[in-house]
């Protein structure tokens, strides 16, 4: 069977005036269904772009990549949306909620671009709250809800149509370390259930606990390996 | 069409959440279709009543009117001419090709109207006794005058139901006498009761009947007094033909009075369907320039709309990020803005019908002038204000969805 993500030297470059900066640089790996992996960087060494495009978001300028068999350059802008409605569920540092929906709107809001009745997409977004532990949130509003409750609520949201993968940016990036951990033990749980989880952060710690770890560096790959063997690499004694 | 109610559902709830905002808009827009519905209700209501007038002169009559002068100017011209006369009448009748019968009409202002203790004020006509068929009247007692009242100068009458009223109140009217001036008249006909109006369409005054007294113009013209100044006749109205086309033969008669008053023009001659195809293109008229200033003031509603929907854009434009990332198609951001748009615009169109309406009644019960709201203009203003509204949404609703998701989702 075919990996689920499949990137073959792809590269992004970002026009700046007459310079052209290469955000990725000729990354290539796969990822099969099941997977809990971590990609791990400095600041600016690419980790979003990469992100963006895994998700559908952005597309590569060389190179190819294939989600679940397909390939993502030939797609239309409507199938993009589509793959990001059916097979993918992001996982933002800054939640990106709606601040004026309660948590179970916010939940249920991909299930609006399925074309689902609101009843049902009720149901499966309380389902999904359930499932993070936030069943008695329902009805409050990002503004009533802790910063882990928030992010428990976009990972809901991430999770509610049971997609292929979750992208998950710097998910616990602000977020203090308790709420973290927390936050951590939740993707563990998901993973354990069989989700393909791909947890994008600077903090080595997060990537080491990671069954696999893929450090870049300036837009390409400085190694693909068990969390703990990667999480640390090129990282001065004492940094982390 | 779940798609629909969806949209309509997040409209609603992001107008929701700046409610001064969108009240503010909706006002431009309730303004607009307001007006256009008020002022149409009253050219409405003015056609209306202009039509009523013209049809009681009667769109198959020609109406000459005899004309009033100062006392000196009359001297000279009764050198010339004696004015309407019976020569005219049959003049018209004999000559005039299209005519059925010409009929006249004597004004009488008596100085007094009484029945035993009872006065009353009215107008005093004598006319002919085929007067009937040239105004409709509708007779509540009794009969009208008829050939032989004509022929025999009987003294008889028929009376308004005001008339009837200030006369004997609520004891039968029929064959008793009334005394108009110094002569007795035995009431032979009562008319029905009318609303009161009095207007005037080109000098032919158009008055309910509830005070006025009909006579056989030759007992008026032999046993009242009159100015032996003015004319015989002060009006005689012309009954056409069916097919005899009003405009041409109005100009006969005009040829013939011409001759027959030795040049002197000393009446007017009304062609109610001339009136009637003027009427209406002052009304064409009057729509069209309403419509123009329904246009721009819906129009600038229809700013308002763009301004607002390029406002939320702006504030949105992270939520925007946030439904391309769960998978909403550009199509479905640009549906979203343009539901938004068209719900404020059918909301303000929604007041403002109701607005309309409300002075439409307010000018009726309070400038006792007519108003009639026509469907069409319901729907007209409804529809102009929807497609303005959806029309002033589309831009904003194609920038929203042009927006790069992963810009839109870090905007601040
Ligand atoms: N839209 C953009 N335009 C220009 N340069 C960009 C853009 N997005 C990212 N970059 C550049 O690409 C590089 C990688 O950025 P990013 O993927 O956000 O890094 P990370 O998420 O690892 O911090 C950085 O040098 C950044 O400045
Ligand atoms: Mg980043």
């Amino acid at each position: 069977m075919a990996p689920l993500i499949e990137l073959v030297d792809v590269a992004r470059y970002y026009q700046m005036g007459d310079q052209r900066i290469a955000a990725l640089d000729g990354v290539g790996f796969a990822i099969e269904a099941g997977e809990m992996v971590a990609i791990v960087g400095t600041s600016g060494s690419g980790k979003s772009t990469l992100l963006n495009i895994l998700g559908c978001l952005d597309t590569p300028s060389r190179g190819a990549y294939r989600l679940a068999g397909r390939d993502v350059q030939a797609m239309s802008d409507d199938d993009l949306a589509r793959a990001r409605n059916q097979l993918i569920g992001f996982v933002f540092q800054s939640f990106q909620l709606l601040h004026r929906a309660t948590a179970q709107k916010n939940v249920a809001l991909p299930l609006v671009y399925r074309g689902l009745r609101a009843r049902e997409r009720n149901r499966l977004a309380a389902e999904a709250l359930t499932r993070v532990g936030l069943g008695e949130r329902m009805h409050h509003r990002p503004y009533q809800l802790s910063g882990g409750q928030r992010q428990r609520t976009a990972i809901a949201r991430a999770l509610v149509g049971t997609p292929a993968l979750l992208l998950c940016d710097e998910p616990t990036g602000n977020l203090d370390s308790a709420t973290s951990e927390d936050i951590m033990a939740l993707f563990h749980t998901l993973h354990r259930e069989g989700n393909t989880i791909l947890i994008v952060t600077h903090e080595p710690s997060i990537a080491a606990r990671c069954p696999r770890a893929i450090r870049i560096v300036d837009g390409k790959i400085l190694a693909d390996g068990p969390g703990r063997e990667v999480a640390y690499l090129g990282v001065t004694a004492g940094a982390a | 069409m779940r798609r629909l109610l969806d949209a309509f559902v997040t409209a609603l709830e992001s107008l929701a959440e700046h409610k001064l905002r969108t009240t503010l808009t909706m006002l431009g827009m309730m303004f607009g279709v307001g007006a256009v519905i008020a002022m149409l209700s009253i050219g409405a209501g003015a056609e209306g009543r202009a039509l009523a007038l013209i049809d009681r002169l009667g769109v198959h009559n020609v109406v000459i009117h005899a004309r009033t002068f100062k006392p000196e100017e009359l001297e000279e011209i009764r050198k010339k001419t004696p004015g309407l006369s019976q020569r005219d009448v049959d003049a018209i009748g004999e000559a005039v090709p299209g005519v059925a019968f010409a009929a006249p009409k004597i004004e009488i202002e008596p100085y007094k109207v009484l029945a035993g203790a009872n006065k009353t004020i009215a107008q005093v006509y004598g006319v002919g006794h085929r007067h009937r068929e040239v105004t409709p009247f509708r007779l509540a007692e009794g009969r009208f005058l008829d050939r032989g009242d004509e022929f025999h100068h009987a003294q008889v009458c028929v009376i308004g139901a005001g008339v009837r009223r200030d006369l004997f109140g609520a004891d039968p009217a029929l064959g008793r006498d009334v005394k108009i001036d110094d002569v007795w008249f035995e009431v032979i006909g009562v008319l029905e009761p009318e609303p009161p109006t009095t207007a005037a369409v080109q000098g032919v005054a158009v008055i309910s009947t509830e005070h006025e007294i009909y006579l056989p113009f030759t007992t008026a013209l032999r046993k009242l007094d009159r100015d032996p100044m003015k004319a015989p006749f002060s009006e005689i109205v012309v009954r056409l033909e069916q097919t005899a086309p009003a405009a041409e033969t109005g100009a006969v008669i005009g040829t013939l009075l011409d001759r027959l008053h030795g040049g002197v023009v000393d009446y007017d001659i009304v062609v109610p369907e001339a009136l009637l195809r003027h009427s209406r293109e002052t009304q064409q008229l009057f729509n069209l320039v309403m419509g123009l200033i329904a246009g721009i003031s819906l129009l600038v509603g229809g700013i308002g709309i763009m301004n607002i929907m390029l406002a939320s854009v702006l504030e949105q434009t992270r939520e925007i990020g946030v439904r391309r990332a769960v998978g909403a198609r550009r199509a479905d951001i640009r549906f979203q803005f343009l539901v938004t748009a068209f719900t404020l615009a059918m909301l303000g169109g929604l007041l403002g019908v109701a607005l309309g309406l409300g002075i439409a009644r307010g000018v009726a019960a309070y400038a006792d002038w007519p108003t009639v709201v026509t469907t069409s203009s319901v729907v007209l203003s409804l529809g102009v204000s929807v497609v303005v509204g959806v029309g002033s949404g589309l831009y904003p609703a194609v920038r929203a969805a042009r927006l790069d998701p992963i810009q839109a989702l870090h905007a601040e």
